[in-house]
């Protein structure tokens, strides 16, 4: 194979890192403080409800409902990163076929959220109800935006490869994308924890 | 991408003022964002100052009514949201945008386009928290806007609406470009550029960087907070359900304490590039001052409950606070003892930027020892809440970061505009606000500790608080007199022709190796670096070893840059801007027109064609 | 064929990097995706009365933070990219654990 007549862009940084890379991880470590502040508002007014229902008292988390929401956002991350996999070997078809299917994925999780989310207000639980509510809905309401968010880069990404403007070379738009997702995911794993599984 | 080769000199059209608004608005040039940054930052500079004599106007004498409580209230409100959001930090920004790829030997930032979104987000930021003022509604509870005082239930108007939202703008501008600035500093030094060869302002520049991306995202939470308790009647902070207001000043300060040091660290850096040219002698102790910035910046992190310390945190969480505030006094005293022994011993050329590091130091110095005050729970409980505290943070704000950035400014003004500010008007503008400052802020200390309170409309005549009063207000107005001074200085300059060369100063980094003001590309080759001070390492290595060797300068202006890729200017990070404050408007008065949704979702929408048509245009 | 764009540093002998071809194939991908799922299914049995002697909590934070470990190794590629991305990583999530944690203890100790 002639390696000469193909092009392989070299960049050179400091690091070794491409920049967006570096950016993006570095923007993941703002988005724990980002996260953790909300996680810890719910933590602290866990308990202290004045008025029900709150876990507890007039109300229980559906486990098993929201635990196969929690293993569809998981296997989200295995399709994602078989996407990643594919661009790097240059399997567009495949990429193309991955990339529906963590979008498809995160759409459920979402209709899961929008779901549980109906299913709490018919109980009683509202954003103004009291500090459950409150807590509760802003927390998982600004993870649900991010997954959001997650699934518009997605089938930006699907739309671009449509179009022939993704190629393998741009196989880092794919990586970031699936950073970011992998975030969201693992954000999820703490609030599936911390939120629905320990009690108090 | 843009592709330059080197105009010859004569043949480029003048550019028009159209063009010339239009190269403005789509720049993403980090010299031109540096200069917008440092021109903003210095107008609010005036806004805040015209806010501060507003305020010792009605303190000079007691018993004074020259306007009522409630605009008393908007106007320390707006004093310290500006002076903080739209002075002190902005100003570091524009010192990181113009100097920091200069001294790392880049031709830009890591991401340009990002850069210019930052600075547009800042001004619309700015602009919508001062839209207050021109409705009636300005921000009046505090600059840091406790809870529940900013609840609803007890500020109705749309006043803390306006500060929430700007802040909210202006926090995505700084998260942006701190992270652009890490990545920068991270990834674009020069090659030999190690980190332990970095100057100790870019050292200063990442680690601001950092505690900015760490510290932002919970004052975003505790913005989001207040507002879905104040838009869609949450319960945060309502204690009639079981919120507690000390959650929002947790949040606040896990913050807030980062961020003073957000704002004195540039300075700090400042400093450090400024002395030992002036002293013409290396930083003493270099590693230390770069540990010491570091460790600072670790430590912001273990002392935020300082600030309560009268909340009835407890015996245990008040003296766990108090000792490690009492901690991060150490690194900072070891810079000072730095920079002192920097300057002893040195070949010292009395310059303006010298005597404002002098002055920053100083001044520094009495603000910290104030400060070490507050660290002791007890003295603490004395001194929260009266001018004492106001004393301490305008030394260590004023005194002390302020006086830095005007020694920057003096400092780099030859590098940007290619002209010398006046030595002569300089030290007048120095003297006179020395005097004015320490005027202004030396009497607070004793007005705090005989128990003058914070933020108090008025005084009566029998607290004998009226003769230090008048004493503050008219240094306030001699500061005030210092700044048009300097303004003279500016404008005088300006006119001139350029007559500074590229380095005025003799001085170490490799800012000084190019022309000035710097070409669009800075570098014509990227230098490569052999050791700390690379320019007083280039210049004794030609004494000393190879006297007919080019000097990194020379290099620069006789070789044939051939054709230089430069990013091409955009117009996409000002329409992405655009978005945010449309969203925000729409946010503050939803609740009294549900019909402003479809206004959010314009601006949504704007938002989201700004940043697809920025994602995909060429390159 | 197209080559990946090649990131390489300036600083060749100060910054060891590994290269960028031990990710793990397709194979492997799934099994890990199977181990996720098996360890959140560990997660839902814990969830019910009968496990008397291990505490819940220490249980569930364990397997949580496996999960956690493993997408960022494996998915997100931590392990087999250099250690500046972990040490970025690690710092928000260190900085956030440890600062909530110490507000919420605060607070609560004052009441």
């Amino acid at each position: 194979m002639n390696e000469a007549a193909v092009a392989t862009h070299v960049e050179q940084t400091a690091t070794g890192y491409d920049s967006r890379k570096l950016f993006m991880w570095i923007f993941l470590a703002s988005e724990c403080m980002f996260f953790g502040s909300l996680i810890a508002t719910y933590l602290l007014y866990r308990g202290r409800s004045l008025d029900p229902p709150y876990p507890g008292n007039g109300f229980s988390y559906n486990i098993p409902y929201t635990s196969v929401s929690s293993f569809v956002l998981l296997m989200s991350s295995l399709t994602m990163v078989l996407a990643l996999s594919a661009i790097q070997r240059g399997d567009h078809r495949a990429l193309r076929v991955w990339l529906l299917a963590t979008a498809f994925l995160g759409c459920t999780f979402i209709g899961g959220q929008a779901f549980e989310f109906t299913d709490f207000v018919s109980k009683g639980v509202t954003l103004k109800q009291n500090l459950f509510g409150t807590t509760f809905f802003v927390l998982t309401g600004f993870h649900g935006a991010h997954v959001t968010v997650g699934v518009l880069m997605l089938l930006s990404l699907f739309a671009l490869s449509m179009r022939g403007k993704l190629p393998q070379s741009s196989s880092l738009n794919v990586e970031l994308v699936g950073l970011y997702w992998h975030f969201v995911d693992v954000v999820w794993i703490v609030i599936f924890t911390l939120i629905y599984l320990v009690k108090l | 991408m843009a592709t330059i080769a080197r105009p010859m000199p004569g043949l480029a059209p003048r550019p028009s003022i159209g063009s010339r608004i239009w190269g403005v608005m789509t720049t993403v040039d980090h010299k031109v964002i540096g200069l917008l940054y440092l021109t903003t930052s210095m107008f609010f500079f005036l806004v805040g100052g015209v806010e501060a004599l507003a305020i010792r106007s009605q303190l000079a004498k007691p018993n004074q009514h020259l306007y009522s409580a409630e605009t008393y209230n908007a106007l320390f409100t707006m004093h310290g949201t500006t002076m903080i959001f739209l002075v002190v930090m902005p100003m570091g920004v524009a010192f990181f945008n113009f100097i920091v790829p200069l001294q790392i030997g880049a031709r830009d930032v890591a991401f340009p386009r990002l850069n210019a979104l930052s600075y547009w987000l800042y001004l619309f930021g700015a602009i919508v928290i001062n839209t207050g003022w021109f409705v009636g509604a300005a921000p009046d509870d505090g600059w840091f806007g406790y809870a529940n005082l900013t609840t609803l239930a007890y500020s109705t108007g749309h006043n803390q609406d306006f500060w929430f939202a700007g802040l909210q703008i202006l926090g995505v501008a700084s998260l942006i470009g701190a992270l652009n600035f890490a990545v920068t500093i991270l990834n674009l030094r020069a090659p030999g550029m190690r980190l332990m060869r970095m100057p100790v302002f870019v050292w200063m520049t990442l680690v601001t960087s950092a505690l900015l991306i760490l510290a932002l995202p919970v004052i975003t939470v505790a913005l989001i907070e207040l507002l879905f308790d104040r838009q869609f009647a949450t319960n945060f902070f309502n204690v009639t359900k079981g919120g507690d207001p000390v959650l929002w000043q947790h949040l606040f300060w896990l913050f807030g304490h980062p961020e003073v040091y957000i704002m004195i660290l540039p300075a700090m850096g400042i400093v450090s590039e400024i002395l030992p040219t002036f002293s013409r002698k290396p930083l003493f102790g270099y590693p230390v001052v770069v540990f010491s910035g570091v460790a600072i910046g670790f430590m912001s992190w273990g002392v935020w409950a300082h600030h309560m310390f009268t909340t009835g945190l407890g015996a245990t969480a008040n003296s766990a606070f108090a000792v490690s505030t009492m901690l991060i006094a150490v690194p900072t005293g070891v810079k000072i003892f730095n920079w002192v022994f920097t300057i002893w011993g040195g070949d010292v050329r009395l310059k303006t930027p010298f005597y404002f590091a002098i002055g920053f130091v100083a001044m520094f110095i009495i603000g910290g020892l104030s400060g070490v005050t507050h660290a002791l729970v007890p003295s603490d409980a004395e001194q929260h809440q009266t001018y004492y505290i106001v004393a301490h943070f305008h030394y260590v704000l004023f005194g002390g970061a302020i006086f830095g950035l005007f020694g920057g400014i003096y400092y780099w003004f030859p590098k940007m505009t290619g002209r010398l500010l006046s030595e002569k008007i300089g030290l007048t503008h120095f003297w006179l606000m020395m005097i004015g400052f320490n005027m202004t802020f030396g009497p607070f200390h004793m007005l705090g500790l005989d128990g003058m309170p914070r933020r108090i409309y008025t005084y009566p005549t029998d607290r004998g608080w009226g003769f230090w009063n008048m004493v503050a207000t008219i240094g306030a107005f001699t500061i005030a007199l210092s700044i048009l001074v300097f303004l003279i200085n500016v404008f005088r300059s300006l006119r001139k022709e350029p007559d500074a060369g590229p380095d005025p100063w003799d001085a170490r980094t490799l800012e000084w190796s190019i022309p000035s003001p710097p070409p669009e590309y800075n570098f014509a080759t990227i230098p490569v670096v052999q050791a700390r001070d690379p320019l007083w390492h280039q210049k004794l290595l030609r004494r000393y070893r190879a006297p007919r060797a080019e000097s990194i300068a020379e290099q620069q202006v006789e070789e044939e840059p051939g054709h230089i890729h430069m990013p091409s200017p955009s117009y996409y990070p000002l329409i992405t801007a655009l978005g945010l404050p449309i969203m925000m408007y729409a946010l503050i008065w939803q609740n009294d027109n549900k019909g402003l949704w479809g206004l959010f979702v314009a601006g949504a929408l704007v938002l989201l064609l700004g940043a697809y048509g920025w994602a995909t245009e060429p390159t | 064929m197209e080559h990946p764009v090649v990131t390489q540093t300036r600083f060749p002998r100060l910054v060891r990097r590994v290269e960028p071809h031990h990710a793990p194939g397709q194979l492997e991908y799934v099994r890990i995706a199977v181990i996720l799922a098996v360890l959140t299914a560990l997660e839902v049995i814990v969830y019910y009365p009968g496990w008397p002697k291990v505490p819940k909590l220490v249980l569930f934070v364990a397997l949580a933070a496996t999960k956690f470990a493993i997408v960022a190794a494996f998915f997100m590629h931590l392990k087999f990219d250099g250690k500046l991305l972990a040490i970025v990583f690690s710092t928000g999530l260190a900085l956030a654990g440890v600062a909530f944690m110490v507000a919420i203890v605060t607070i609560h100790a004052m009441n």
